[in-house]
Order: C-alpha cells, then sequence, then structure tokens
C-alpha cells in the first residue's frame, strides 16, 4: 500500500480520535454550561452526521454503479440509510436551535430515522447471508446468544412501559417500533461486526457496523433513560450518537481511499 | 501440420481456478473478485495461474484479506465447486478446517 494512502488513513483515524475527545470534553463541560452544551451539541450533531452522509455518497458515486454486483447494494443501502439519519438529526437539531421549541414526538426526524433502518438491515442481511455458514462455529455463536439475551431483556422491561402509556397510537407504534428495529438491526450487525472484524477486505465495512452498533445501543440506552425519566438534551448518552457518526465517517471515507480493493 | 501449443494450465488447475472465480462471484460479486486477484498480485505477487501451484500463499493471502472464519467458509464453496466439476463426492460435514491445501492436492492428484 502507498505510503501517502497510509498515511491518510492514520491522519483521519488521529482526527476522529480528537473529536471523539472533544466530544466528551463539551459534554463535560455540560455540567459547568449547560446553554454552551445544548448550543454545541445541537449544532454538531447535524454536522457529524451529514458529513458521514457525503463521504458515503462520495464513496458510492466513485465506484462504478452497478445493481447486479452485491457490494455496490451494500454500499448503496448504507449510504441511504446515513443520509436519512443525518436528515433525522437536522430535523432534531432545527426544531431545537432554530425553532426553539421543545423538540414534538413523534416528529419528522423520527419519520427519517425509521426509515434509515431498513437500509441498514437489508445491507447488514445481504453482506452476511452468504457467510452464514460461520455462525455454526462455536467462535461464532456468541453473537446470536448475547442478543437474544438483549431482546428478551428489553422487550421485557420497555414494551409494558410503552404500551401502558396513554399516548396516541402513532406514538405507541413508533414507541414500540425504535426498540425493534434496534433489536434486529443489532441481531445483525453484532454478529456481522465478530465475524468480519479481521480482514484487510472488511476494514470499511467493520467501521460502518461499529458505527449502527454504537447508534443502537444509544438508542436503546435513550429509550430506557426516557422512560425511567432520566433524559435531558445535553445527556452523556448522546455522545455514543456522536462517536457513531465518527465510526461511519471512518468507514465510508476508508473506503473512499481505498485502492485495488475492495471497490 | 498445425503447431500444438502446449497448455499451460492443465484441464483441473483449470478447474479449481474457474471454481475460486465462481465462489468469489457467487459469495461476494464479480468486482470483488477481479479486486481480489489485484491484491494477491499487488501484496503477494501471487497471480491468478499461479494459484494451483502455490496454495500456501493463496491461502495465506485469503485469510489475510477477509478474515480467519469467513476465509474458511470461502474455501469450503471452493472446494465443493472443485468436487463438482471434477465428478468427486464432497462431503461438507467431513471438511476439517485448514485442510483445504491437501484437499486440493488429493483432487489434483487423483486419476
Amino acid at each position: 500500500m502507498p505510503v501517502s494512502r497510509n498515511a491518510s488513513r492514520w491522519a483521519a483515524y488521529v482526527l476522529a480520535a480528537i473529536a471523539a475527545v472533544l466530544i466528551g470534553v463539551i459534554y463535560y463541560a455540560g455540567h459547568y454550561d449547560q446553554a454552551i452544551q445544548y448550543v454545541a451539541t445541537n449544532a454538531l450533531s447535524p454536522i457529524f452526521a451529514l458529513a458521514a452522509a457525503m463521504l458515503a455518497l462520495l464513496a458510492l458515486v466513485k465506484s462504478k454503479p452497478n445493481w447486479k454486483d452485491r457490494y455496490w447494494i451494500i454500499w448503496f443501502c448504507y449510504t441511504c440509510g446515513m443520509a436519512l439519519w443525518g436528515l433525522g438529526e437536522l430535523t432534531w437539531s432545527i426544531y431545537a436551535l432554530l425553532l426553539n421549541v421543545p423538540v414534538p414526538y413523534p416528529s419528522i426526524g423520527d419519520l427519517f430515522w425509521l426509515a434509515g433502518y431498513p437500509f441498514f438491515f437489508w445491507a447488514l442481511f445481504v453482506q452476511v447471508w452468504p457467510f452464514r455458514e460461520a455462525f455454526s462455529q462455536r467462535s461464532q455463536i456468541l453473537g446470536p446468544v448475547s442478543m437474544l439475551i438483549l431482546a428478551g431483556a428489553t422487550i421485557s422491561v420497555l414494551f409494558p412501559s410503552i404500551l401502558a402509556t396513554e399516548a396516541d397510537l402513532i406514538s405507541v407504534v413508533i414507541g414500540v417500533a425504535y426498540p425493534v428495529f434496534d433489536i434486529l438491526l443489532l441481531a445483525v450487525a453484532i454478529p456481522a461486526f465478530l465475524l468480519f472484524r479481521r480482514g484487510e477486505f472488511w476494514k470499511p465495512l467493520v467501521f460502518v457496523i461499529l458505527g449502527i452498533t454504537l447508534a443502537l445501543v444509544g438508542d436503546l440506552w435513550f429509550a430506557f433513560a426516557t422512560l425511567d425519566g432520566t433524559y435531558y438534551n445535553g445527556h452523556p448518552l448522546e455522545m455514543l450518537f456522536f462517536w457513531s457518526y465518527l465510526a461511519f465517517a471512518l468507514g465510508f471515507y476508508t473506503k473512499l481511499k481505498q485502492g485495488a480493493w475492495p471497490r | 501440420m498445425a503447431k500444438i501449443i502446449p497448455l499451460r494450465i492443465n484441464v483441473k488447475e483449470d478447474a479449481l481456478l474457474q471454481s475460486i472465480d465462481e465462489t468469489f462471484t457467487i459469495l461476494c460479486s464479480a468486482s470483488v473478485r477481479e479486486s481480489f486477484y489485484d491484491f494477491l498480485e499487488k501484496e503477494f505477487k501471487l497471480r491468478r495461474d499461479e494459484i494451483p501451484s502455490r496454495l500456501d500463499l493463496f491461502v495465506k493471502a485469503l485469510e489475510k484479506a477477509t478474515g480467519s472464519a469467513p476465509s474458511e467458509v470461502i474455501m469450503k464453496n471452493i472446494l465443493k465447486r472443485f468436487c463438482a466439476r471434477l465428478g468427486v463426492e464432497f462431503n461438507s460435514g467431513r471438511y476439517v478446517r485448514g485442510s483445504f491445501k491437501d484437499a486440493v492436492i488429493n483432487a489434483l492428484r487423483s486419476p
């Protein structure tokens, strides 16, 4: 691999690490000045998410469109999913900063976020399916088993509370849809991460899968925190979303910069 | 009299290469297959037509490129297709991890 390509990749890793630490500093500073944290985090979240979406688009445009190519479809789905989640973040920030009103629930942002899930799910599924027989190996069984435990715990804790609320039907449906989609996506993302974590070929995809996993863990934490009333705008769990967008951005950047393969 | 050109790759070796092509195309995609051959040449100085005679290096490259578990799935699929092309029965239940090279050599040497 040429030195310059390696250097630019390492520069991206260092930049992402600095950004991740800075986000931590902003949330820590929020203990002293919540107003600055509120503005900074709400302004930065769409920038992070849309920057990742832009890198995804650049990487996709660079490769030749081919609907018969499994990997082109995978990257197309990741790009669509990322763009939709980016629009979700943008909508949230418009409510919080421009309109200066409490973010309604459900909002248009929820539509964008929920619309992103099928794209991520399909991309992961298409990637993992040909290698499904690897999951019969003992070393690969950990992922699916841990997912079943997580699914059981989430359903038993979240669902009774969501269904007991006196909210309208749409709010309840959306409230149930998030954890269901999170679990479904995690059920594919975690085994995929364990399976593909080694190997030069999968490096960009592994960053993307890490991004999905961080976002989903953040989302489930958000659901629990909202239910027990501990969530507030600026809660440290939001850091997971920022780190998730950084992982996405690294994945798309690595894909953009990777020369010969994977295409 | 027509000049006889000696075949550089014999029929069984060609069957192996076609099995590799087919496996990559089905499990990944045609573009990934071509990229993998680029990777073999650039990182391991291994050309496609040299694979049958340098199986050790091929296995090493495949593991580096795709990781341990996915490379085993790929090798098992290559072997399955290779045996089908040779008309030899392939018992996937009896396939042992890490036996790809020996299995291919046995098949190449079989009558």
